[in-house]
């Protein structure tokens, strides 16, 4: 063995995920390219209306224009440009990650499905390069789409800005709103990938399961909500669940529950690693 | 030189059932081992604990490293073809490529490039859209591209036809072994791969009953189409085994010395094939013939 080989595992391994599943990053692509082609209908639209009181009203990216009867302030687009950030990103956010979950609950379960573990556990790859690298998908994708949502967002901006009705009651300071917004959104985005990484990790275990992964991880919980019913009379799981599930905001930096679940998910992932040591197609 | 695998007093079970009983041989480099049984006879076991897919009880060295403890950097010298159908179907043949050059540090892309020449499969074709055969001369041209020092080969020819598993067979001697590298293969069709066989090891219900080189089979062995009228004479020998095939008795004997045997009737060599199914024949037809 003379030659140095150079070999990429890490940006090879995940570089598979996304061979074997393109809508990860499709799907929030052709969002973003539907949120750009509305924006320029609505620019086009915008132009040839009537510019008197008109009131632009942003509202997840999507642009509705109402008449003069409905318009109400002073016509300044200052919070609009917070909607606009946190409207697109909100919504490429939301569906890259319900994605990203069932990716997930899959990760494991598919290459034995298809026996294709036989020809990946034959290859020099650890198990915990296997795990970490499909995990890493997970953390990647809301990166990629955030990246996404400036791209967006700058493209509907310059839109916008071409439209005279609204250069005309362009903020003063529209730039540093726009990027106090993205900053916003991206810290917010960063928590939550701290936030969810325990759930990501049980459903990157689930996706151990002998067969249908996601019965287990919808029976375990409902089942341990039944039994917390019936033997206590209390509901403490749902109210935590519930907690647990809906995104943290900024101000959650501070709760403890962040890194204990930090630690979980890294116990979780731990244990993932070690059983799949020895699953195999059978 | 030191053997490429090592097992000795190798078990595994299976919910109290032994899969693997007690097993121990060795495998010197450069030899073509044939791990031939029955189905459900221990082959698939044995092979996953020789690649650290399967924990097991007793000893077992490979390339000098223990496949439960050093998996990972053992994999970097074994190359494993299970069946056919394990490459996934989303791949493409270019991305199959692809991984094996960024995964592998023992991978020579422009040696599966070269074999992929002299076939049809394209490069942009995806594993679903290929014919079976293609799949396994995929999987071959990937695993022939990887400088492995042990090749594990678990039924690799199932449900193919003839042609694809000689062709199969010829490029695996034509362009991967030497004696450095290492071949064990299992297979149902031994006739086809008993001429390329150096070894044979028969198991049955987990353990090995026959390990031998195939050089010193004919002179251990003897295959005898008795006389008629010599049959008693001939079973006085002790034959292991006993079958009839047109209308006479075949006799297959263990060190016995062959020209005591020709008095008896025809002698010849028996293929591995032959040997098999003598060794692997249900006890109770022995006892019939003796009775």
């Amino acid at each position: 063995m003379s030659a140095v080989v150079h070999t990429r595992p890490w940006f090879t391994l995940v570089r598979r995920e996304f061979w074997e599943r393109p809508g990860l990053w499709m799907v929030p692509a052709a969002l973003a390219a539907g949120l750009v082609v509305l924006g320029i209908a609505a620019a086009l639209q915008l132009a040839q209306v009537d510019l008197s009181n008109m009131q632009i009203n942003f509202n997840g990216g999507a642009m509705t224009i109402t008449g003069s009867d409905e318009a109400q302030g002073s016509g300044s687009i200052d919070q609009p440009l917070r909607l606009l950030v946190m409207g697109v990103g909100l919504l490429l956010l939301m569906v890259s990650g319900i994605m990203v979950c069932s990716y997930l609950l899959d990760s494991l379960y598919a290459e034995r499905r298809d026996r294709s573990i036989l020809f990946w556990r034959s290859l020099p790859v650890s198990d915990s390069q296997a795990v970490l690298a499909k995990y890493s998908v997970a953390v990647l994708v809301p990166l990629g789409v955030y990246g996404l949502t400036v791209l967006t967002t700058a493209i509907l901006l310059v839109l916008l800005s071409l439209t005279p009705q609204v250069a005309a009651h362009w903020p003063p300071a529209a730039f540093a709103q726009y990027a106090s917004a993205l900053a916003e959104l991206g810290a917010t985005m960063l928590l939550n990938l701290l936030w969810y990484a325990p759930l990501y990790a049980v459903l990157q275990l689930a996706s151990l399961a002998r067969r249908t992964p996601a019965l287990w991880v919808l029976l375990v919980p409902v089942g341990c909500l039944i039994a917390e019913k019936l033997l206590l009379g209390s509901a403490y799981l749902a109210q935590w669940l519930g907690q647990r599930l809906a995104p943290l905001p900024l101000q959650g930096v501070q709760q403890p529950g962040l890194w204990l679940g930090v630690l979980a998910a890294a116990a979780v992932l731990a244990l993932t690693v070690r059983l799949r040591r020895y699953s195999d197609d059978s | 030189m030191t053997a490429v695998i090592t097992a000795s007093g190798l078990s595994k079970h299976y919910r109290g059932r032994a899969a693997v009983a007690d097993v121990s041989f060795t495998v010197a480099p450069g030899r073509i081992v044939g791990l031939i049984g029955r189905n459900g006879a221990g082959k698939t076991t044995l092979l996953k604990a020789i690649l650290g897919l399967t924990p097991y009880q007793g000893s077992l060295s490979v390339l000098g490293l223990d496949p439960n403890e050093q998996r990972d950097a053992l994999m970097q010298q074994v190359a494993f073809i299970a069946d056919t159908a394990v490459l996934p179907k989303w791949l493409r043949v270019s991305q199959a490529l692809d991984y094996m050059e960024g995964i592998h540090p023992a991978f020579e892309r422009p040696i599966a490039e070269r074999f992929l020449q002299t076939t049809e499969i394209r490069r942009n074709s995806r594993v679903r859209e290929l014919s079976k055969g293609m799949v396994t001369q995929l999987h071959l041209a990937l695993v022939l591209a990887i400088r492995a020092r042990l090749l594990v080969l678990d039924e690799p020819t199932l449900g193919l036809d003839l042609l694809t598993r000689r062709r199969f067979y010829d490029t695996l001697l034509g362009d991967y072994m030497d004696e450095q590298r290492t071949i064990l293969v299992t297979t149902h069709q031994v006739e086809e791969i008993e001429n390329i066989l150096t070894d044979v090891l028969f198991i049955e219900q987990g353990r090995i009953v026959l390990d031998a080189q195939v050089e010193t089979l004919s002179a251990r062995f003897a295959q005898l189409l008795v006389h008629p009228d010599q049959l008693a004479a001939a079973r006085a020998l002790q034959p292991f085994s006993e079958r009839r095939a047109l209308g006479r008795s075949v006799l297959t004997f263990e060190n016995v010395d062959r020209q005591a045997l020709a008095q008896l009737g025809d002698v010849s060599t028996p293929t591995v094939a032959d040997l098999f199914v003598a060794r692997l024949q249900p006890q109770n037809t022995d006892n019939g013939s003796l009775s």
